[in-house]
């Protein structure tokens, strides 16, 4: 990358992968800048973890590629590798080694002395909360802790860019808020990429979020820009029993509502509303379903979610 | 320096995972204190029934001549050089008694004295039989049948004083008149010892890539190379302890070594390594530990076998070097190890008398270890 690109840490370019007949990762282009949270957000199986392998050099891209701002390109091996801090999704951690065992064996690995060394697994335990566990060996951790002691793996050799691969899978919720908590204090020193499938974690952490879907990045923007991108307007989600008629129930709404119906989504037994003034609205609303002969189990009024970006994007919800 | 951290790291994990290693360490020390125990005794003592029909002869002086009862009391009175019995006689007047305990092996043979038997052999007329019966497919009997056949030639000749024309001596080389079979098998199995860890040291690479840990070290820029050095180094450790628990565990049982211990323990090592570079072959083939530990089995023990630790190979000639000839078997480390050993412990051979063995075992090993680091790099290390 040239001098003014300094401010993009990571760059793809058309980056593609093919496991067999299927495409994991479909020309992503992408830009990642120095100091931010970055998070790939999408469902199971669109191509996430495939992506940041291929950002990490674990497997080869089939073409395109990836560069960092650093070291110019990928080639240079041992530059990239120091500059990268993976964290896997798997807990990958040596069972018979203590955690300062490992993080001291990690850090030699890189190359770092062993004053150095000594100072980073110092540091890491203490913020982790890994201190009291020291010397336990990881197969004795419980699964929260082998979790925290698979990140500080990843950070032991000070990397400049932090991947970590769904960072708060299998975790309690005091982790979870540790974990969040100390990705939130990495950047701006360091540039953090993560991948999850959780919106509300992409929400809370990121300060930007990349949606994909079958290897594409569908699109990239801040949390709030985001929301704003499908529409104004509150969102009634209204959860119900049995068959509806999409178009009939859309005609007697916007019939009700006039213009201020600004779209229905039906994922499942949900029936997603977006509309202006929702909270003086709502009996018109229900009086519609009522006619309609719609059962409903539940309502709920919310603000728009990264849910609701994925939906607009796919038609279908995260979790599907 | 790297290497030696991956060298302690994987000594750490294998001494911590210590049912892994006891099994290790376990399965070859109870192989030698069983062989020991059972074929370290030089001399075993073979039970027998003799029925002596045999009928005493009067000489002219009025003397009874019993060659029959005399033979018997030669047998009964055989011994070995340290003087333990070879057989252990037991007389009987009818063959009824003998029930099945020749076919229950309880008794190795029966002896049958026929009636003419003094007075043929004192009148010098050939023709006599002496029967033998017993279980060809017993090993016991064979020997005992030798041994039979031996002792009446010699009665046969001292009492008719016919000197047979041509006789043999035996000379015993590298080991004294003691030696037991116990001896000729505790070579190779300390050095099964050394091949058994093949299977752990699978165990310990492939449980990096099950476990992801490989990518760790991959990001890291460790490579195939240092990886399985660093291991092989941890190997090494153990060799340099295993060569003597077991040597010494073998002395325990009745071996008798005649060499260096030192020398034993070099060849050792090197023979560590190359069961180093068998286990990333089979590292290179396993995606799990559970089948990394399948295909150690696999692989290990016919490697032990056909090595000739247990029983010579047939020879399979593949070409000649000068004088020596390179067999199918010398395609395997064990093989050459195996022959050091032997030359070590049994003949007290030094490093000059073995330099063949030590540049075969080098080079096999070297084609062990990069056929290994080839395929492993390919199967867990790619890019």
């Amino acid at each position: 990358m040239n001098n003014t690109e300094n401010s993009i840490m990571v760059k793809t370019s058309r980056l593609t992968r093919r496991f067999g007949e299927t495409l994991a990762v479909d020309s992503l282009d992408l830009e990642i800048k120095r100091g931010e949270i970055f998070g790939f957000l999408g469902p199971n199986g669109a191509g996430k973890t495939t992506t940041i392998r291929l950002i990490c050099g674990i497997i080869k891209a089939d073409s395109g590629s990836v560069q960092f701002a650093e070291n110019g390109n990928r080639s240079d091996k041992q530059t990239y590798k120091e500059l990268i801090g993976f964290c896997p999704q798997e807990l990958v951690t040596w069972d018979y080694l203590t955690c300062r065992e490992q993080l001291m064996f990690t850090a030699r690995m890189y190359g770092l002395s062993r004053e150095k060394a000594h100072q980073n697994t110092e540091k890491l335990m203490e913020t982790l909360g890994l201190q009291e566990k020291r010397n336990k060996q990881a197969r004795t951790l419980s699964g929260g802790l082998k979790r925290r002691l698979n990140i500080a793996l990843t950070l032991v050799h000070d990397p400049e860019v932090v991947i970590l691969d769904e960072p708060e899978a299998g975790l309690d919720p005091q982790s979870r808020v540790m974990v969040r908590d100390f990705i939130k204090t990495l950047a701006p020193e360091k540039t953090v990429i993560f991948t999850t499938h959780n919106m509300d974690e992409a929400d809370r952490i990121c300060d930007r979020i990349g949606i994909i879907d079958h290897g594409k990045m569908l699109t990239c923007d801040t949390s709030e820009n985001l929301k704003n991108s499908i529409g104004e307007g509150d969102v009634l989600e209204i959860r119900f029993e049995g068959k509806i008629q999409k178009s009939v129930l859309e005609k007697a709404l916007k019939a009700k509502l006039g213009t201020k119906l600004k779209s229905i989504t039906i994922i499942e037994n949900h029936l997603i509303i977006r509309m202006a003034e929702t909270s003086k609205n709502l009996s018109l609303v229900t009086t519609v379903l009522s006619e309609e002969k719609v059962n409903i189990v539940d309502i709920r009024f919310r603000w728009n979610t990264l849910e609701d970006v994925f939906i607009n994007l796919t038609g279908r919800s995260l979790r599907q | 320096m790297k290497i030696l951290h991956i060298a302690w790291k994987s000594l750490l994990e294998q001494v911590r995972d210590y049912r892994t290693l006891l099994m290790s360490f376990a399965f070859p020390i109870s192989f030698i204190l069983i062989f020991g125990v059972v074929m370290g005794q030089n001399y075993y003592t073979y039970r027998i029934y003799i029925l002596n029909k045999d009928i005493p002869v009067k000489t002219s002086s009025n003397n009874s001549i019993s060659y029959g009862k005399e033979f018997t009391e030669k047998l009964k009175n055989s011994v070995y050089e340290d003087g333990t019995t070879i057989f252990k006689v037991k007389e009987i007047d009818d063959i009824v008694t003998i029930g099945k305990k020749l076919e229950k092996h309880e008794y190795v043979a029966l002896i049958i004295i026929p009636e003419n038997f003094s007075s043929n052999l004192f009148s010098k007329k050939p023709g006599t039989s002496v029967e033998i019966f017993g279980d060809p497919g017993y090993p016991s009997f064979s020997l005992v049948k030798m041994g039979i056949d031996l002792e009446l030639e010699l009665f046969v000749s001292e009492k008719s004083g016919a000197e047979p024309l041509v006789r043999s001596n035996t000379h015993y080389i590298g080991y004294d008149s003691s030696g037991s079979e116990f001896n000729y098998l505790a070579p190779g199995l300390m050095l099964m010892a050394i091949y058994l860890l093949l299977i752990q040291v699978a165990m310990v690479i492939a449980q990096e890539s099950e476990k992801g840990t490989i990518i760790r070290l991959k990001m890291a820029g460790i490579g195939t190379w240092k990886l399985l050095s660093g291991v092989a180094c941890s190997q090494v450790v153990f060799a340099v302890v295993m060569v003597p628990m077991m040597l010494y565990t073998a002395i325990l049982v009745g071996f008798q070594s005649k060499g260096s211990l030192l020398l034993g323990t070099f060849f050792g090592v090197i023979a560590s390594i190359s069961a180093v570079a068998i286990a990333l072959i089979v590292a290179a083939f396993s995606k799990t530990v559970k089948e990394a530990f399948l295909w150690g089995n696999i692989i290990t023990i016919p490697i032990i076998f056909f090595s000739g630790i247990f029983f010579p190979m047939p020879e399979t000639t593949l070409f000649h070097l000068g004088s020596r000839v390179f067999t199918v078997w010398d395609l395997m480390p064990p093989t050459h190890a195996h022959k050091a050993f032997l030359q070590i412990f049994l003949y007290g051979a030094g490093l000059g008398d073995l330099l063949y063995e030590l540049a075969m075992l080098l080079i096999v090993t070297a084609l062990y270890f990069c056929l290994g680091v080839f395929l492993f790099r390919r199967a867990h290390l790619k890019d």
